[in-house]
């Protein structure tokens, strides 16, 4: 069939079938239903949450603040009635220096004052208890008389630490 | 109810879109109306065809375009993809949907009226066709539209236009001309 020949025939019959040309558009009623329909379908707009990035960064410096306070240096004041500890002192002990001759020993070492205490600086003096004359001749008695050194410390903690050194000892 | 900051704040916009679904309604519902009956087989399928077009439009207001051509367009083609969509459950049913436009035809060629046979006639040719190659005899043949401006509305090139119309006319003819007495 050839149908470029005919198209003026076929719209005519189209028209004369179209629905459209017999019935009539929506109906008031109709009209009103569809558009109330089609309008209450709009939807809420969603709610803008302007509030939550505050709400996020308080959180988020009082977690900071609740860590440092968890996890930092604590200084707690003493209970009453707690005795206080006195802190750790160290005490500063001059190194002992090589002993000087016997003979110097005997002149240099001044004899120890009278009323001074011995815990002083917490440290006790050297102290001599024997000074003998030098003789040429008994070298083995002089070996065996010389003058012994004692030292003495004190710890905070109570402990007391005494040395005694020979008078030879370096 | 109270009426809090945040609902006054809301307002313009849900006022603005409502306004311009309106006025899109009261604008193309009758043209649509005409469009949809014309692509449908009853009155009904066709008032779901322009609401359900009316109600793509109020859930996703961004996508229409604005200005009146663009979104003429635009409500055109989502009734015609909604007839298409349409279309396609039918298929599935194809044997069911089948016999009925038998039954139709049947029915039809023993109408007393010549005018309802007539009506009967040609929607029971026109839906025969795809829903797009339906919409492009409907917009050039029955409303009059130019092949340019039928291209635009359905977003198809023009020439993919006249191949369809060409394909319909032949279809038509086939069905239509063959049982006109006076042909």
């Amino acid at each position: 069939m050839n149908t470029d020949s005919n198209p003026d025939r076929l719209r005519e019959v189209l028209k004369l079938g179209d629905p459209v040309a017999q019935e009539p558009g929506l109906t008031a009623d109709e009209f009103h239903a569809m558009r109330r329909a089609v309008l209450t379908a709009i939807p809420e707009p969603r709610r803008q949450v302007a509030w939550l990035p505050l709400v996020a960064t308080g959180s988020a410096v009082l977690l900071a603040l609740a860590l440092v306070v968890a996890l930092g240096p604590r200084h707690r004041p003493p209970a009453p009635g707690t005795p206080v500890q006195p802190p750790v002192q160290v005490a500063a002990v001059p190194t002992p220096r090589a002993a000087p001759p016997v003979a110097q020993m005997a002149t240099a070492v001044p004899a120890p004052e009278p009323g001074k205490s011995s815990t002083h600086g917490h440290r006790r003096p050297a102290r001599e208890r024997k000074i003998l004359p030098i003789h040429q001749d008994d070298a083995p008695l002089l070996t065996a008389s010389l003058p012994v050194r004692e030292i003495q410390f004190s710890t905070p903690g109570g402990t007391r630490v005494i040395w005694e050194l020979a008078g030879n000892a370096r | 109810m109270p009426i809090t900051t945040r609902a006054i704040l809301d307002r313009p916009q849900t006022q603005t879109a409502t306004d311009r679904l309106a006025r899109l309604f009261d604008a193309h519902q009758e043209r649509l109306f005409r469009l949809a009956r014309r692509l449908s087989s009853d009155r009904e399928e066709a008032r779901d065809l322009v609401q359900e077009t009316f109600l793509r439009a109020a859930r996703q207001p961004g996508k229409v375009p604005e200005g009146d051509q663009p979104e003429e367009a635009w409500l055109v083609r989502t009734l015609v993809n909604l007839c298409r969509d349409r279309f396609r459950r039918l298929v599935v049913r194809s044997l069911a949907a089948t016999q009925i436009r038998r039954e139709e035809r049947e029915t039809v060629s023993h109408h007393p009226e010549e005018a309802a046979v007539a009506r009967a006639t040609v929607t029971a040719a026109l839906a025969r066709l795809s829903p797009r190659r339906r919409a492009v005899v409907v917009l050039h043949e029955l409303e009059g539209v130019a092949v340019r401006e039928v291209a635009r509305l359905l977003g198809v090139a023009e020439v993919t236009v006249r191949w369809h119309l060409l394909a319909a006319r032949r279809d038509l003819a086939s069905l239509l001309l063959k049982e006109d007495p006076t042909s």
